[in-house]
C-alpha cells in the first residue's frame, strides 16, 4: 500500500498537470478577488473601503482554489481509467483495496499542497489588492478564521474530488460533475430548497470559510457535513472500485 | 505438475452478450501457452478475468492457487502486458518505468536492468506517446519484466515488433520457460505461435482445444492453421469471393 502512494506521489511531483492546474487557480482567484473589491469599490461612490473588510474579502476569495483542487483530484483519478493505469496500480500494486486507498492518500496531498498554497498567497496577495485601493492589509480575528476556514475548504477539496473522480471514471465527465456541482447545482438547490441545500458540500464549505450568505449552517454541523460526504463519497468510490469492471 | 493458472467453468456476459462461455482449462509450470482465437472470440476478456479486471457472471479463475485479487504482494509474481493495462503517454519511458517500480517496491536500478534487456536504453527520455508501436510493445514488456515474474500474460506481444525484435521475444520467452517461468500469450499470429508455443489453448466464445501443440498437429505434420480452422472454421464473410469460388 505504501508503494502504491510513492508511486502516486512520484506521478504527482514529476507530472506537470498539477502545477499547472495551481497556477491557472492562482490567477482565477486573484481576478476574482480583484474584481470583487473593484465592485465594491464602486459601490462605495469615493468612499474609502475598509481596510479589514477588503482584507478579509480578498482572503476569503482563496476559498476559490477548492474549485480547481477537486477539478484536479477527479482528473488525477480519472485519467487513471482513460489510460488504463488504473488497471495497471491495480495488478501491479495488490489490487483495487490499495489503489483506491493509494489514491485517496494523493488526494490528501493534492488538498494538503492547495491549502498549503492557499494560506501561504492570502496575505500577499491581499497586500497586492490592497494597493490598488491605496490601502494596507489588516487581518482581524475573522480574517484569520476564515484564512484557516479556507485552508479547511482547499484540502477537502482534494479528497472530494478524488472520491468523485472514483465514482465517475470518465476525465471529462468528472470535470463537468465537479463544475456543475460547485457552480450549478449545490447554489441552484441551496436557492430552492434551502433547508437541504445547506447540507450539501460546497454549502458546507461555505459555513467553514464564514461566507456571509444567510441560511448556511453553523461551523460544527458544516464540519460534520462535509465529514459526512466525504465519508459517504469515499465509501461509494470505493465500492464502485471493487465492483465494476475494468475494460 | 503444478498447475499455474486454471479456468474453471469460467463465462463472461457483456450487456447481455455471453462473450466467454464455461472456459475450462489450466496452464502448467514451466510451459509457453498459445491463446487463439479470432476476433472477439473471447481471448482479451478470458485474461483479464485472470488477473480479476472483470469479475466472471460464472466459475472461476485461479491464478497461482486463487484469485488474482487475493494474491495481495504476490501479484508481482505476475507480469503483465495487455491491451487496456496502460502507460502514462505524457511520461517519459523512464519516468512510466520509475512509478512502476515504486509500485512494485523495487529499487530504481531494476528500471536500468529491464531498459537494458528490452533493448529500450537508447528511448528512456523519449515520452511514451511518441515510441512506435514496437517500441511501444518493449515498453509494455519492460513494464511486465519489472519484478522478474514467474508468470508472463502477454497480450499479443508480437504485435508490431520487426523480424529482429520478435525472433528475441521468442528466444526470450522460451529462456524465461527453461528457467521454471510460465507464459501465457495470446495471438493472431498463427505461424508465429507455432514456432514458440508448447501448448494452445482455442477459444471461440467455447473451449475448442486444450492441450500440446504436438498433439494438435500430429507431431508437426499438419500445419496450425489447418487445425485452428477445423475447429473454428471461417465464416463465409470472412472470405474474398475469389477464395469461396476456388
Amino acid at each position: 500500500m505504501l508503494n502504491g502512494i510513492a508511486s502516486e506521489m512520484t506521478k504527482l511531483r514529476t507530472g506537470h498537470t498539477f502545477l499547472a492546474f495551481m497556477i491557472a487557480g492562482t490567477v482565477f482567484v486573484v481576478v476574482a478577488s480583484w474584481g470583487i473589491l473593484t465592485s465594491a469599490h464602486e459601490a462605495a461612490a469615493g468612499t474609502a473601503l475598509d481596510a479589514v473588510w477588503a482584507t478579509t474579502e480578498v482572503i476569503r476569495g482563496w476559498f476559490a482554489l477548492s474549485l480547481v483542487i477537486a477539478m484536479f483530484g477527479a482528473y488525477f483519478v480519472a485519467r487513471d481509467f482513460a489510460q488504463g493505469t488504473a488497471a495497471r496500480s491495480i495488478v501491479m500494486g495488490g489490487g483495487r483495496r490499495a489503489y483506491v486507498i493509494s489514491k485517496l492518500a494523493s488526494g490528501a496531498v493534492i488538498g494538503a499542497i492547495g491549502a498549503g498554497i492557499g494560506a501561504a498567497l492570502s496575505l500577499p496577495s491581499a497586500w497586492l489588492l490592497l494597493l490598488t485601493e491605496s490601502l494596507s492589509p489588516s487581518v482581524d480575528h475573522t480574517g484569520w478564521m476564515v484564512l484557516l476556514g479556507c485552508a479547511v475548504v482547499n484540502f477537502a477539496a482534494g479528497i472530494w474530488g478524488v472520491c468523485l473522480g472514483l465514482l465517475v471514471r470518465n476525465t471529462i465527465a468528472s470535470l463537468v460533475t465537479v463544475f456543475g456541482l460547485c457552480l450549478v447545482v449545490e447554489p441552484g438547490v441551496q436557492a430552492i430548497a434551502p433547508a437541504a441545500g445547506r447540507l450539501l458540500m460546497t454549502n458546507a464549505m461555505g459555513s467553514l470559510y464564514l461566507d456571509p450568505r444567510s441560511g448556511l449552517l453553523e461551523v460544527p454541523q458544516a464540519s460534520i457535513a462535509v465529514l459526512g460526504w466525504l465519508l459517504v463519497l469515499g465509501i461509494g468510490g470505493y465500492l464502485v472500485t471493487l465492483k465494476k469492471d475494468l475494460t | 505438475m503444478v498447475k499455474i493458472l486454471e479456468f474453471d467453468n469460467f463465462s463472461k456476459t457483456f450487456n447481455g452478450r455471453e462473450v466467454v462461455k464455461n472456459l475450462s482449462f489450466s496452464v502448467q509450470q514451466g510451459r509457453i501457452v498459445g491463446l487463439l482465437g479470432k476476433n472477439g472470440a473471447g481471448k482479451s476478456t478470458s485474461l483479464r478475468g485472470a488477473l480479476g479486471l472483470i469479475r466472471p457472471t460464472s466459475g472461476h479463475a485461479r491464478i497461482l492457487g486463487g484469485s488474482f485479487a487475493e494474491l495481495g504482494i504476490q501479484a508481482r509474481r505476475v507480469g503483465v502486458s495487455i491491451e487496456g493495462v496502460g502507460h502514462t503517454p505524457d511520461a517519459t519511458v523512464a519516468r512510466d518505468l520509475r512509478v512502476c517500480t515504486q509500485l512494485l517496491g523495487l529499487p530504481a536500478s531494476r528500471r536500468d536492468e529491464v531498459l537494458d534487456l528490452t533493448g529500450l536504453d537508447h528511448a528512456r527520455n523519449l515520452p511514451v506517446k511518441k515510441l512506435s508501436t514496437g517500441m511501444r510493445q518493449r515498453h509494455s514488456l519492460a513494464v511486465a519484466m519489472l519484478a522478474n515474474p514467474d508468470v508472463l500474460i502477454l497480450d499479443e506481444p508480437t504485435n508490431g515488433l520487426d523480424p529482429e525484435g520478435i525472433h528475441w521475444l521468442r528466444t526470450f520467452l522460451r529462456m524465461r520457460a527453461n528457467e521454471g517461468s510460465t507464459v501465457l500469450l495470446s495471438s493472431h499470429m498463427l505461424a508465429e505461435v507455432e514456432q514458440t508455443v508448447d501448448d494452445v489453448v482455442i477459444l471461440q466464445q467455447t473451449l475448442r482445444y486444450s492441450g500440446s501443440l504436438h498433439d494438435l498437429t500430429a507431431g508437426g505434420r499438419r500445419r496450425l492453421e489447418e487445425c485452428f480452422f477445423e475447429l473454428v472454421p471461417p465464416t463465409d464473410s470472412s472470405l474474398p469471393e475469389a477464395a469461396k469460388n476456388a
